[in-house]
């Protein structure tokens, strides 16, 4: 095999491509050249794929070894475990046990049941949930993908969250800017936390929630991670961040730089070499990969600046340049966020919410009248309270009894937007609701959104749905109403049962006055 | 070892199905690693990781124990791989025959600590990741979720989501590469 240099970027960039399927034949032309000629590049794409390969067992191992165990329950049921036993087992373990309570020689092995997931369905990974299958079939132990998901409300596996994306940037002004690919974004145009910019041509000014202006130079890939967090793949960025946007940080493979009240710049390369320069004020820089003497970060201030030339190189100190990437911002009007309560935040089980009230409901049950909301003990079939984020809130603190059923229940929460731009303004809500939102109204007008509800039997209450406000708002103090149905099984249930509602909101947006901001 | 049944097939006994089970969980990985290097499409991989585990079962009394069950594993993985594009047309398999048997000469020179010493570094490179990051890997590779679901849940393009997903992978690749180095040294 010749040996040669080999772009390793675009060798993973092709494998990549070839794990989801989107290689062209052009493409695929090219890896298998790269392939054959560079003994290196064949040891990248084996080890690359072992990782893709090494991810889905990962990711779906629990899964997996919830398919296990109900698949044994039926031995189970037999007398052979305990389901203490069985929830204390670790993947490899259950499926140990599933041998142990195999039949053996003498007793009949079992074949393939009927309705093994055999479908060709576009996913991205399903296979450590067949070599469990392959694994268990061969040793005669009773099928899994047939066997019906217990119905019992004993279910252990603790729910995850679903939140669709919030909104965490927007594009602030374009100057000649080209992306990749057909992608276009327009001026005003709302970023998603996990979204990835990549800018071929010109400048990308980017808003960021927490206060944070941004610039784009490319060629440059960036990842929008929250409000206060962008990765820099590759590329220039520059950031002037507001007073109150303090700590806001910028990845890259190498190195963490977190503001502390500054404009900074950062580049990086592909190969690892990055670089950052203080223009203003002060950043902490942490190495990834590399080691600093004694400690795990460094302060950098105006006119200083590092350089890693590769991974795990030690820091360069620089004298920070001044010009080059350090954009101007000639309007600076960062966003400022805005104090919206989640529900229970902070709070403890049994403590009223002062910020959400229930005004509205029929009387009967747990609710008399217009009082203050609880934070509840969520039921089994809800999400877990997290109280340093948002928790359930309810009548009282037990959702049983609970409230009437068939019946609408109103919350409603107050917030200031005195000082803010009304035009610049963005409120997205993520809601959770025992069984449903019919309305919701800010400032009493009615807000465009799909109404819901989640009734099923054993239904779970995980998944949060998004509201965005867009209108209505007023300078000033603002209410919002949620107007939540209390539904009940067509085939009947205990009435009064429980009625709870959970929300998150993310808010921003710019002030009229801005000589605050640095 | 298996006892054969009237049909020829070994049945399951407690001691040979435990003896062949711990071999190919300890060997899962790079069998299927090394099939799915090959074809490089998930429904395929799968199938053909079925049959070879079957084949494997039922030549299992033909194992020698206590030699390397991996090599053996892949040996008959090639020759289901093989017969596969015999069957299927080579459609279905964009490498030419040159390169899949270099792929297989490279899958059988891996040794299978580095494979394991890899995969350990896979997991605190993960925990590296931001929640966000770390989140979309969980939901793509959870085996339960269409990319189109991914992505309309994250409210962007397909493309889009490819692209952070490359991003996601790529940073894990480095940092797998990075720690294995400095194991190494």
């Amino acid at each position: 095999m010749m040996e040669q240099e080999y772009n390793s970027d675009r060798l993973l960039e092709l494998v990549s491509a070839a794990l989801d399927e989107r290689l062209d034949e052009s493409s695929q032309r090219e890896l298998e050249s790269l392939l054959l000629a560079d003994e290196k590049a064949l040891q990248e794409f084996t080890h690359f794929v072992q990782m893709h390969c090494d991810l889905g067992y990962h990711a779906t191992s629990n899964t997996a070894l919830q398919n296990v165990l109900e698949s044994i329950q039926g031995n189970l049921a037999e007398g052979r475990g305990s389901a203490a036993e069985l929830e204390a087992l670790s993947d490899g373990e259950a499926i140990q046990l599933a041998i142990r309570t195999a039949p053996s020689a003498d007793q009949p092995s079992v074949s393939l049941p009927a309705g093994v997931d055999d479908s060709k369905s576009k996913r991205f990974f399903r296979y450590p949930a067949r070599i469990t299958a392959a694994v268990l079939l061969l040793v005669g132990v009773v099928g899994i993908w047939s066997t019906t998901k217990d119905p019992s409300p004993s279910n252990p596996t603790p729910l995850v969250a679903f939140r669709p994306p919030q909104p965490v940037a927007s594009i602030c002004q374009l100057e000649g800017a080209k992306w990749a690919g057909e992608t276009t974004y327009a001026l005003g145009e709302l970023l998603v936390e996990g979204q990835t910019l990549t800018l071929e041509e010109g400048l990308a000014y980017i808003s960021f929630a927490s206060g944070a202006e941004l610039v784009m130079h490319s060629p440059s890939t960036l990842s929008l991670q929250s409000g206060d967090r962008a990765t820099l793949t590759h590329g220039n960025v520059t950031v002037l961040a507001a007073e109150w946007a303090s700590g806001f940080q910028v990845d890259t493979e190498t190195l963490k730089v977190v503001d502390l009240g500054t404009k900074f710049w950062v580049s990086a390369d592909e190969s690892g070499s990055v670089e950052a320069h203080v223009v203003e004020g002060q950043v902490r820089v942490e190495p990834l990969t590399s080691k600093l003497a004694g400690r795990r970060s460094l302060l950098l201030s105006q006119g200083e600046g590092v350089r890693v030339e590769h991974q795990g190189d030690p820091l360069r100190r620089l004298v920070a340049q001044q010009v080059g990437f350090a954009a101007e911002f000639s309007d600076f009007r960062p966003y400022r966020p805005i104090p919206i309560h989640n529900t229970g935040v902070g709070l403890a089980w049994g403590d009223e919410d002062s910020r959400w009230r229930i005004v509205a409901g029929p009387s009967g049950g747990d609710y008399a009248g217009p009082q203050y909301a609880v934070v509840c003990q969520p039921d089994e079939e809800y999400l877990a309270n997290v109280p340093d984020r948002s928790q359930w809130i309810a009548a009282t603190e037990n959702l049983r009894p609970g409230c009437t059923p068939n019946s609408t229940y109103t919350f409603e929460t107050h917030f200031d937007l005195s000082g803010f731009d009304l035009s610049t303004v963005v409120i997205v809500g993520q809601l959770l609701a025992d069984n449903g939102i019919k309305a919701v109204r800010i400032n009493g007008e009615p807000i465009e959104f799909t109404p819901w509800v989640d009734n099923a039997p054993n239904q779970k209450f995980h998944k949060f749905r998004k509201v965005e406000i867009k209108q209505g708002l007023v300078s000033g103090r603002n209410k919002i109403e949620v107007d939540l149905w209390n539904g009940i099984y067509s085939s009947g249930g205990p009435s009064p049962n429980p009625m709870a509602l959970r929300a998150e909101w993310e808010a921003y947006g710019r002030p009229i006055e801005i000589e605050e901001a640095i | 070892m298996a006892n054969d049944n009237p049909q020829g097939e070994p049945i399951p006994t407690r001691e040979s199905a435990e003896e062949f089970t711990n071999l190919l969980t300890a060997n899962h990985g790079r069998i299927f690693g090394a099939i799915y290097s090959l074809v490089l499409n998930r429904a395929d991989a799968e199938d053909l990781y079925q049959q070879t585990a079957l084949v494997l079962w039922k030549k299992f009394d033909q194992f020698e124990l206590g030699s390397d069950f991996g090599s053996w594993a892949l040996k008959v993985a090639r020759l289901t791989v093989y017969n596969f594009i015999r069957t299927k047309g080579r459609g279905r398999v964009f490498f030419s025959e040159t390169l899949l048997e270099t792929i297989l000469e490279s899958q059988e020179a891996q040794a299978p600590q580095e494979i394991l010493a890899r995969r350990d570094a896979l997991q605190k490179c993960l925990q590296k990741l931001t929640p966000v990051d770390a989140k979309l890997v969980s939901r793509c590779y959870d085996g339960q979720s269409k990319i189109k679901e991914v992505a309309a849940d994250e409210g962007r393009s397909i493309n889009a989501l490819y692209l952070t997903l490359h991003r996601i992978r790529k940073t894990l690749f480095r940092c797998i590469e990075h720690r294995h180095k400095m194991e190494l040294e």
